[in-house]
């Protein structure tokens, strides 16, 4: 099991973004983190997935540990080969590689590789092509399969809606959940899109100014006025607030930050 | 047709290919301009010396000196990355130069105290051969800088287009952050990156010293191979090709018919125009310019 304990993550040693975050992420489920921008989701997940040097972020309070072993002091390729893979947000793919290079990038073997194309036939259709020239959808399809590529128990998926037609969305939904089916995978899966990850997730965390608010199984937070509101896009009475983001987002950090 | 204009334009510029290679291999991985690369290239210079007598020269002491040598120039590399480099990973591209420029200056000074300043030859096997063609006499130690850096640039052509570790430093160079986090291992690139610069830099020595003499002017020699490499764009192996034909094509033309004592600065001005019509280089990429 992959768990956060009192996680506190900051850049250049001084700016604190994630502040005693703890998240028990069970195997075989997907557990989604939603929360606005800078609530700290992106951070908390390259946390679980390991800084760089280069990053000037680190974890400075709290632990994180898979399967009972400590990781918050790995560098990031060793936490991959335990079994932790990120998609990030931005820059998932290496676009001057051709397809068939991002996958063989990761590939553990050849036959690996080679199965790939199988389970997301559209990529073998696009091997030869350079990925930078792919589609969004295309992009994070690919930035998938290398994620799948090195054989994770767990997988962690930033923002796989980012900049995306709603369609291309909800097709890359039912295909992460299909391959958490398929392969037993343990999804964490951050999301603006609320109620797009509550429709896959088995419980979700809420994130805001860096710590977690609210939890709770997505039927639990469907039904909490407060996320309806301000993240299912209606209030209790039904009436829709869209127009009205920064009254909302004022009056979100008041009531949940304190 | 003066077939010797165009044989000193190849090697020369066969030479600026080897001396620019390592500059370029290092910065694609690390985004590091290496400095202490001029000072691998006058240590091995320097040592070559040494070990390579006139009074006990034979051909298989000196394979076996450049072999020792060219690897000895991998450790160096491998040293410089572990030991000063990647203790300063997070810190600021400039502070990671200035280490360089500070390795530099101490390989300067160590080679200043042991050798104190003298210059000599460094016997080449082959010196004395040479073919008559097209009137013009055309010496082996002409065309090896030709050869050699033609085989090094194909070689290192198919190494990133084809082998696993070359892929993957094509990768570390594009993206650290991802790479590492597709399990790739970004040190061991960065060393490999490191090592085979550094190697490659000593081999440049021994293509420079079939044209010259060792002494401390190796370290201009070796900067001119620097400026070939912001010619050519830092960050494009391609790019050292046309680079380095446009650099030495000057140089020779000004050495042959203008004045010999302007050849020095040629390169300077070859780049300082390329870099007004061009910031990125020849064939560099526009973003380089920017993460400098």
């Amino acid at each position: 099991m992959l768990e956060l304990h009192q996680v506190e993550v900051a850049y250049n040693k001084t700016e604190t973004a994630v502040r005693g975050v703890s998240l028990k992420i069970e195997p075989g489920k997907t557990t989604a983190l939603l929360g606005t921008n800078g609530a700290g989701k992106t951070t908390t997940l390259t946390a679980i997935s390991g800084f760089l040097g280069m990053e000037n972020a680190q974890v400075v309070g709290g632990q994180i540990t898979f399967d009972g072993k400590r990781i918050d002091k790995m560098a990031p390729h060793r936490i991959s080969r335990l079994g932790i893979s990120l998609v990030p947000e931005r820059s998932k793919v290496f676009d001057t590689l051709t397809v068939a290079d991002n996958v063989k990038l990761t590939a553990r073997s050849k036959k690996r590789a080679e199965g790939i194309y199988e389970e997301f036939p559209r990529l073998g259709e696009l091997a030869g092509r350079t990925a930078g020239y792919l589609s969004g959808g295309e992009k994070q399809l690919l930035a998938l399969a290398m994620a799948l590529m090195t054989e994770p128990e767990v997988l962690l998926v930033d923002e796989l809606s980012l900049g995306l037609a709603p369609r291309v969305t909800a097709d890359l939904l039912s295909e992460l959940q299909r391959v958490q089916v398929d392969r037993g995978l343990t999804v964490l899966l951050v999301e603006q899109n609320a109620a797009a990850a509550l429709q896959i997730a088995d419980y979700a965390y809420v994130m805001e100014d860096g710590r977690v608010v609210h939890d709770g199984t997505p039927e639990a937070l469907m039904s909490h006025g407060d996320i309806v509101e301000f993240y299912l896009g209606t209030s209790q009475s039904g009436d829709t607030h869209r127009s009205y983001r920064d009254v909302k987002q004022y009056r979100r950090k008041r009531r949940w930050a304190g | 047709m003066d077939v010797s204009l165009f044989v000193d334009t190849l090697k020369l510029a066969g030479v600026y290919v080897m001396l620019a290679v390592g500059f370029v291999i290092v910065y694609r991985t690390s985004r590091v301009l290496n400095l202490a690369q001029p000072g691998i290239v006058l240590l091995g210079g320097y040592l070559a010396l040494t070990l390579l007598p006139r009074e006990t020269y034979s051909d298989a002491r000196f394979w076996g000196v450049a072999a020792v040598l060219v690897l000895g120039g991998a450790a160096v590399g491998l040293a410089l990355y572990v030991l000063l480099l990647r203790p300063m990973a997070g810190e600021s591209r400039i502070s990671q130069v200035l280490m360089t420029l500070a390795a530099l200056f101490l390989i300067e000074a160590v080679v200043e105290a042991r050798w104190r300043g003298q210059s000599g030859f460094v016997q080449l096997p082959g010196q004395s051969t040479s073919w008559e063609f097209l009137g013009s006499n055309v010496r082996l130690v002409d065309v090896v800088p030709v050869i050699v850096s033609v085989l090094v640039l194909s070689a290192l052509a198919l190494f990133y287009r084809f082998s696993p570790s070359g892929v993957q430093m094509r990768a570390v160079a594009e993206n650290p952050a991802l790479a590492a986090r597709r399990g790739i291992n970004i040190e061991r690139a960065g060393a490999i990156a490191w090592g085979l610069a550094t190697a490659l830099g000593v081999l440049a020595m021994f293509l420079v010293s079939t044209q010259g003499s060792v002494s401390p002017l190796l370290v201009g020699t070796a900067i001119k191979g620097f400026t070939v490499a912001l010619v050519a764009g830092l960050d494009s192996l391609g790019g050292l090709v046309p680079a380095a034909l446009l650099v030495a094509s000057a140089e020779v033309v000004v050495v042959r018919f203008l004045d010999p004592q302007l050849g020095e600065a040629v390169p300077y001005v070859v780049l300082l125009a390329v870099l007004v019509v061009k910031p990125w280089g020849l064939a560099g990429t526009r973003e380089e310019l920017d993460r400098v």
